[in-house]
């Protein structure tokens, strides 16, 4: 199916990040990095809320992203779908109590035939976030692998 | 550092990270879809990955971090995460218990 109708097409959303969801998420990692769990912590270094780890980068992308996945053009693809690629590219942290707001594009999409001869669909999507005082965050790259059949 | 994934941390993952595509949640889905078992979200290996990097250091200390996904995390693996610092790059690779590759990637710490 192509999905060349979805290439620039624009999700977006917005997340609030919440301590409790920060925990949560160090603890199934068994991260014990006081930066994300202990609030007198960080109290102490700038009076400012806990930090997300780098990584729940995938939690607050991840309300665009499904607002990408629901589109009818590319939700018959998830099935087959399996992460090839990431990168991160970090700007101002993320805390507890930061409103991220998530654009996800589609940027590429082209096949490439794998070392066993089979052709897969390559996805390329980008997401920029934001934070409620307009700083970027986070940018990120996801690069797709729709298994052929 | 070494990591014994556990047989439900899919299940742990998608609750905390809001990832609940089937292939790592539902066994039947994953096999019905060519892959051997329900699989670990690739997101939740670069997980581990940053915080083998950060270890207890402030989290900015990681300003990009790219990583690819080599092959399949099964519940059961146990990874080995080795890193190498050249000044302000840090080349990273995790393998499995049966010495193959699961994981490379470059972070650019500050």
């Amino acid at each position: 199916m192509s999905t060349d109708n979805i290439i620039g097409k624009k999700y977006e959303a917005d997340y609030e990040i919440s301590f409790e969801k920060i925990k949560e998420f160090a603890e199934v990692l068994g991260d014990k990095n006081p930066h994300y769990i202990d609030r007198e912590f960080v109290k102490s270094i700038d009076g400012g809320h806990p930090f997300a780890p780098p990584t729940f980068a995938a939690i607050y992308c991840q309300p665009a992203l499904k607002n990408l996945y629901l589109d009818s053009a590319f939700s018959k693809l998830v099935p087959r779908l399996v992460h090839g690629e990431q990168e991160y590219n970090f700007g101002e942290s993320a805390r507890a109590g930061d409103l991220i707001h998530t654009t996800a594009e589609v940027v590429e999409s082209f096949n490439k035939t794998n070392r066993s001869g089979k052709v897969n669909q390559i996805i390329e999507i980008m997401t920029t976030s934001t934070n409620q005082n307009d700083k970027l965050v986070c940018t990120a790259t996801y690069r797709l692998i729709i298994r052929g059949r | 550092m070494k990591v014994k994934i556990g047989k439900y941390m899919p299940y742990y993952y998608a609750g905390a990270s809001l990832d609940y595509n089937l292939i790592h949640i539902d066994r039947e889905f994953a096999q019905a879809n060519g892959l051997p078992d329900i699989i670990l979200q690739g997101m939740c290996t670069m997980g581990l990955t940053a915080k083998h990097i950060i270890e207890n250091d402030h989290p900015s200390k990681i300003e990009t971090l790219k990583v690819r996904f080599l092959n399949p995390v099964l519940p059961g693996d146990e990874l080995n995460f080795k890193s190498e610092k050249n000044d302000a790059e840090i080349n990273i690779e995790v393998t499995n218990q049966n010495g193959n590759r699961v994981l490379r990637g470059q972070a650019k710490v500050r």
